[in-house]
């Protein structure tokens, strides 16, 4: 994707479906049908990245809600680790949803990375280490573990705001990036 | 045992107690006496001076008290006057010191009964006696909303404007400062 912004969501992305924790299809494009989208994907359900993510993103739930954006994350394990890792966030009362994608086709539509290098990267041997160093551990594989996340933006008219791909295991989007983003949004849309 | 001896059980006795503490502070006064401790044994063995790890001795020396001494300067408390004090209790008494006053060194501040203007290219905390307003938000998140705007104080009002480029370079040089101010605005703006 050009860097550009705003610009379209790929159709092929937008008409993707993926999986709630009871096997159900969800059409990507509902998520953004009566509020922006703040899609965040994440790596398989036990990684430090995962983790890192939520860490950052959960004290910032229900600012995201008082903003008007539907908070989504997209998972890439199988949907029965879903309600584990809602449990292990305290998600299961929070304004946000959790889907997967064990077939990784919505996070190679939405250009987020997937190799080898990725996860055996120096940034990556950093990640660990910062992550270590705050008490985030590595849990048991839930997913793809080559498959890196990022984030996504989307406005009610399928229009893409801010795109971030995680190029390292817990290299996150700056969350204070993601509400600026957020924010930029929905200001322009309250004056309009 | 020989004098020079003592030097090297005092050195790693010293090492070894640096690395069972937690508290980086008491781990770096640890390595620095340690490391005193292992180059006199340096200096004084038989067939030395070694001058070789005496050397690098010194060079560890320097390092561990720079950083000992940089820890101890960010650890030092903030101190706010009184008014500082009576500001931050009606913005956010949960706010940490440092990052108010680093984020109130930038600020111009006006009191008093007077009408003030806000240049299009700043943005405002306006301090009432029923609360906080921003002036010229969406300003701030977005370049294109920036416009000027008029401000009327009464007694016991306080404003507190920005540049808005200056805030945001602040603001990204401290990400607790700046999620601070996002909640801030989301509260202004959005609720």
């Amino acid at each position: 994707m050009s860097n550009k912004f705003p610009k379209p969501i790929p159709p092929d992305l937008s008409s993707f479906e993926v999986k709630n924790e009871k096997q159900e299809s969800v059409v990507f494009n509902t998520f953004w049908q009566d509020t922006p989208a703040l899609i965040i994907f994440v790596r398989h359900f036990g990684c430090i990245g995962c983790t890192a993510q939520m860490d950052a993103i959960s004290p910032r739930i229900n600012e995201l809600c008082n903003l008007g954006v539907n908070l989504v994350i997209i998972g890439n394990g199988g949907a029965n680790f879903i309600q584990g890792f809602k449990d292990k966030f305290q998600l299961n009362d929070k304004p946000v949803s959790i889907y997967t994608d064990p077939s990784l086709k919505s996070y190679k539509l939405a250009e987020m990375k997937r190799s080898f290098w990725t996860v055996f990267s120096f940034r990556s041997l950093a990640d660990y280490i910062r992550s270590f160093s705050k008490g985030i551990g590595q849990s048991k594989v839930q997913g793809d573990n080559w498959q890196q996340g990022g984030a996504l933006l989307v406005d009610q008219e399928g229009m893409l705001h801010f795109h971030f791909q995680n190029k390292s295991v817990a290299g996150i989007a700056d969350t204070n990036d993601l509400i600026a983003a957020v924010q930029k949004l929905m200001v322009s849309q309250k004056t309009e | 045992m020989e004098s020079a001896e003592i030097f090297l059980w005092a050195g790693n006795i010293l090492y070894l107690t640096s690395y069972l503490v937690s508290g980086i502070f008491l781990l770096r006064i640890l390595s620095i006496i340690g490391g005193l401790a292992l180059m006199g044994y340096y200096f004084l063995v038989t067939n030395g001076p070694l001058w070789q790890p005496v050397i690098w001795g010194v060079a560890f020396f320097i390092i561990n008290a720079v950083q000992l001494y940089l820890l101890f300067k960010s650890r030092k408390p903030v101190r706010l006057s009184p008014q500082e004090y009576e500001t931050l209790q009606r913005i956010d008494p949960a706010l940490d010191h440092k990052l108010y006053r680093m984020w109130m060194e930038i600020a111009n501040i006006s009191k008093g009964t007077a009408s003030e203007n806000i240049h299009k290219d700043s943005v405002a905390v306006h301090i009432q006696e029923n609360g906080v307003n921003l002036v010229n938000a969406a300003g701030f998140v977005d370049a294109n909303k920036r416009e000027p705007k008029s401000v009327q104080l009464s007694q016991n009002d306080e404003l507190l404007s920005w540049n808005i480029d200056e805030l945001k370079t602040r603001l990204n040089e401290l990400p607790e400062l700046r999620t601070f101010w996002q909640k801030l605005i989301t509260e202004q703006l959005f609720k």
